[in-house]
């Protein structure tokens, strides 16, 4: 960097204090009253707002390598190559149990605070990873064509007018389709500290987010999105530097994210849906190892991650669901993996879950093509947040009615 | 400028700056005003002519010269050194671990900013998030050289070609397993995404064709980075696939695949939704899949006749394709008059969504407004700055406003970004810290111009920073004209015409083009 560039630098953080201000004021206009108001409102209540964080897991997680039917010699057979052995697991019941590495999530089960929804899945399943994730995105079977994400739909319903609040929340570099809104702001960020203009930020927010093309224009998009950046910015980057975790998270990436999920939860900044995703699940080859690093990840960071908001206001009204877009094919393949397959396990985590089983275990003698079939449909998963935990009618974000499930959240 | 002369264009259709920006924007990386005055002067047939040079003047990278080709530009250890390496960001801190995959891509890079063919460029990158594979799971960089330049190669060509051989490319068939797939217990990943991803789309096959299709591709291996079918593994058993049964191997299948109708209009349905920044109307779609039925789906000829198609020039895509990132950044770079290191642009498109050689998943690359997000508007806004000298990524990394300055026991140089997905930030402060420093000269261009005056200043920076359509607009024009005004009282220079002539012309011209680069206008084309 030049010299001359080097006091140019130095004149403008002079400059930005009071472009700030005065942009601040012109960039969000009437939405920025209206989102100081709604979150003064909701600062203002005792009780912190009811909370979720979503994880998925992307690629297909294998159920059957996840919750393991240990007792099934039609399991064991199936799964000569990849199988875990009946001593290995960390048994449930006298059934199933959990992988080996799940140590946290069998502490919760024994707790009493794991939810398993067994066997969740959906009519006609699609074996496409993008066609799958659609459906779970939108809870719909035909994907985008329906509109928004399932999550963007509930903040449509909970927040009618607040729609400049970042409610939704994604911790990554590309945003999951059930975040995908017309109507709502939603931010996606990889990583806090870098999340800003490093220069004239204020000029470009101001000018970025300010005019407004006709309808339907890309750049109408592309404005709003500069807006959503600006209003985030400084509070996402404030919240994680000033966290002060309990407990040490994993290094491994989906630590990291979880710790600026817990942070960005517990502080108050109307994040509503935290989205997380955990990458790697398609395991089509050297199966053991791949996933069993998988499932170590994922339990120590659900751990750390539980541990740390656990008894904090904010971190008791945090319910956790884990979804993937699809279970495995029951036999293993002779690369050492699996095949894309359909049914799988979903679970509910967090103070306010109660725990249990639902759904049915799929049955391995009675598969269609080499899969199982599916013995509860997911959107029954999500209408039991939606109802028993948001307070929303399913109905109006799924699109029809589905029987939540009974005693999950108490 | 803008007011080109219309007499070379044919057939009664406008060929103005308009159409000849559109053209090379769509088919290139980013037109330069001197670009689109000369492609005016032309004329339209002319312009695309010119994009299809003669395939044989394009030099095959030094990287790839014939002793160490055969055998592999590393051992197999120091490969996957190097890979680890890589993939946990260290690289950066010795450089002798920089693999040969890095210097193709830096090949690669100059090629998209200053080759004749760019149109090859640009459809290299469209058959490299199409046919995907990823250094990730491939873990050898000359296998993944090999493949990209297989698809360089047949990139304007027959799809049949493409499609026949990316099979047997050892980076595919380890990508997706094939290598593994053998006649007891089939692997079915390479079968399930030659049909869903790579031919047919999903809804044109059915579960059993697929299980059937991978018995056909059983023994399609590898060894010594080499195709190998190897016979004792295959399945010569009767196969039934896309309503033919016999003993079916893999060639078949692809033949097969070729045939059905689904395949010509999947391939034009994508190739328009890429080429013109929206998905195509049903029937556009019909008209260009039963053109590459009749002209064996030859890609050449799909573009030469869509570039001349005035439809290609209409009002809804001019200007409202946002534009990916590797060749935004690639584009800001000649529009700026620059030549930033290939392995900084990398880096750049890494944190901007788009690593070359590390495609997100099997589907490749999202496009559209997938490619903005609350993060990358911000971060496209700082690449641009680091382009121009503006933007320290150290301070980018260290959030001073928030967190306490630290020095890390781990990563001595710099506070770097622990995450393994932040490997591009980390990398451009490892060059920031080597000293690189961005040769731009906007004051000479703006002289050059005649761009005396705030309005003038912003009239001429509209027009090369930005496409025509939006150029034009005034309320673009007034904004930068004010950023303009301020940058330079800010500066002391109260007259309008003394700017070029003051020491700090530079600096409030590199600040105005940051700022015009961090436009929302600035992200299409």
């Amino acid at each position: 960097m030049t010299h001359s560039a080097h006091q140019g630098l130095d004149r403008r953080g002079l400059l930005v204090g009071g472009v700030t201000i005065f942009g601040g004021m012109w960039l969000l206009g009437r939405g920025a009253l209206a989102r100081e108001a709604a979150l003064a409102r909701e600062q203002a209540q005792d009780a912190p707002p009811r909370a979720l964080l979503l994880l998925e897991l992307s690629g297909g997680n294998d159920g059957l390598s996840c919750i393991v039917p240990y007792a099934d010699d039609l399991y064991h057979s199936a799964r000569g190559r990849v199988g875990h052995k009946a001593e290995s697991v960390l048994k449930l019941d006298d059934y199933r149990g959990f992988h080996f590495a799940l140590q946290g999530l069998k502490a919760q089960w024994d707790e009493g605070k794991l939810a398993i929804v067994e066997g969740a899945g959906y009519d006609q399943p699609n074996h496409s990873h993008f066609t799958s994730q659609d459906i779970w995105h939108t809870a719909r079977h035909s994907g985008r064509a329906s509109g928004d994400g399932w999550v963007a739909r509930l903040m449509a319903e909970q927040y009618p007018k607040d729609r400049e609040i970042p409610h939704m929340v994604h911790v990554g570099q590309s945003l999951p389709y059930s975040l995908k809104s017309s109507s709502h702001a939603v931010v996606c960020f990889d990583q806090p500290p870098p999340y800003r203009w490093a220069e004239n930020g204020a000029d470009i927010a101001r000018e970025g987010g300010m005019r407004r093309p006709e309808a339907g224009h890309p750049l109408e998009q592309i404005r709003s999105v500069v807006r959503n950046a600006q209003a985030s910015s400084s509070e996402i980057r404030r919240a994680a530097a000033e966290y002060k975790p309990r407990v040490a998270y994993p290094k491994h990436d989906l630590g990291q994210d979880l710790q600026t999920a817990a942070a960005l939860l517990q502080s108050r900044i109307g994040v509503t849906v935290m989205s997380v995703t955990h990458q790697g699940y398609d395991t089509h080859a050297n199966q053991v190892y791949r996933h069993d690093k998988l499932m170590s990840e994922l339990d120590t960071g659900l751990s750390a991650f539980l541990a740390d908001v656990r008894g904090t206001p904010a971190g008791d009204n945090i319910a956790v669901l884990v979804f993937s877009e699809f279970g495995r094919r029951v036999a293993d393949n002779a690369s050492m993996g699996t095949d894309h397959g359909t049914a799988g396990p979903m679970f509910y985590l967090g103070s306010p879950v109660k725990g249990g089983l639902h759904g049915k275990h799929p049955s391995l003698a009675d598969l269609v093509e080499g899969d199982l079939k599916h013995t509860i449909d997911f959107r029954r998963a999500y209408a039991t947040v939606l109802d028993g935990w948001f307070g929303v009618k399913n109905e109006t974000v799924l699109g029809q009615r589905y029987e939540p499930l009974a005693g999950v959240f108490a | 400028m803008l007011a080109a002369p219309a007499a070379a264009a044919g057939a009664g259709e406008a060929w103005t700056a308009r159409e000849a920006e559109h053209l090379l924007n769509r088919a290139g990386f980013g037109a330069t005003q001197a670009e689109v005055e000369a492609a005016v002067r032309r004329g339209r047939e002319a312009t695309i002519a010119g994009l299809f040079p003669d395939p044989a003047r394009t030099p095959k990278p030094e990287i790839l010269g014939a002793k160490t080709l055969p055998l592999g530009l590393e051992s197999p250890e120091a490969r996957l050194r190097n890979v680890e390496a890589r993939r946990e960001g260290y690289s950066r801190m010795q450089p002798d671990l920089i693999s040969p995959l890095n210097m193709y891509g830096d090949w690669w890079i100059e090629r998209m900013r200053a080759s004749e063919d760019p149109l090859r460029e640009r459809m290299t990158i469209f058959w490299h998030g199409h046919f995907v594979s990823s250094i990730k799971e491939v873990g050898d960089s000359h296998e993944m050289i090999e493949q990209v330049q297989f698809l360089r190669d047949n990139a304007l060509g027959r799809f049949e070609v493409l499609v026949r051989g990316i099979g047997r490319t050892p980076a595919m068939l380890t990508y997706l397993n094939n290598n593994e797939n053998v006649k007891d217990h089939p692997n079915e990943n390479w079968a399930r995404e030659l049909f869903e991803l790579f031919s047919l789309g999903d809804g044109n096959y059915t579960e059993t064709d697929i299980k059937e299709a991978a018995r056909a591709f059983t023994g399609w291996s590898d060894a010594e980075s080499r195709f190998l079918f190897e016979r004792v593994v295959h399945d010569y058993g009767r196969k039934q696939v896309l309503g033919r049964s016999g003993n079916l191997d893999g060639d078949m299948i692809v033949d097969l695949a070729l045939e059905q109708e689904a395949c010509a209009r999947f391939m034009a349905a994508k190739l328009l939704h890429h080429l013109e920044g929206a998905p195509a109307a049903q029937e556009r779609v019909e008209d260009y899949a039963a053109f590459l039925r009749s002209h064996e789906m030859d890609i050449g000829q799909f573009l030469r006749r869509l570039f001349a198609d005035p439809a290609f020039y209409r009002e809804e895509i001019v200007g409202r394709r946002i534009v990916p990132p590797i060749e935004w950044v690639v584009g800001s770079a000649r529009k700026l008059g620059i030549a930033p290191p290939g392995q900084m642009v990398q880096n750049m498109g890494d944190v901007l969504g788009q690593r070359l050689f590390w495609p997100p998943s099997v589907k490749g690359w999202e496009p559209d407004m997938a490619w903005i997000t609350t993060a990358t508007m911000m971060y496209r806004s700082n690449m641009a700055g680091i382009l121009l000298g503006l933007v320290s990524v150290d301070g980018l990394i260290r959030d001073a406003e928030f967190e306490q300055p630290r020095m890390d026991a781990e990563m001595p140089m710099m506070g770097a970004l622990k995450k393994s997905r932040n490997n591009g930030l980390n990398q451009l402060a490892y060059i920031q810290h080597t000293g690189w420093q961005p040769q731009v000269a906007l004051v000479e261009q703006a002289r050059k111009a005649m761009a005396v005056g705030d309005a003038r200043v912003a009239a001429w920076m509209a027009v090369e920073l930005l496409s025509v359509e939006v150029s034009l607009d005034s309320g673009v024009r007034n904004a930068i004209a004010a950023f303009v005004a301020r940058e330079r009282e800010a500066e002391g220079i109260t007259e309008q015409a003394q700017l070029l002539g003051h020491a700090q012309a530079e600096a409030v011209l590199r600040r105005t083009a940051h700022f015009v680069l961090s436009l929302p206008e600035a992200q299409l084309n």
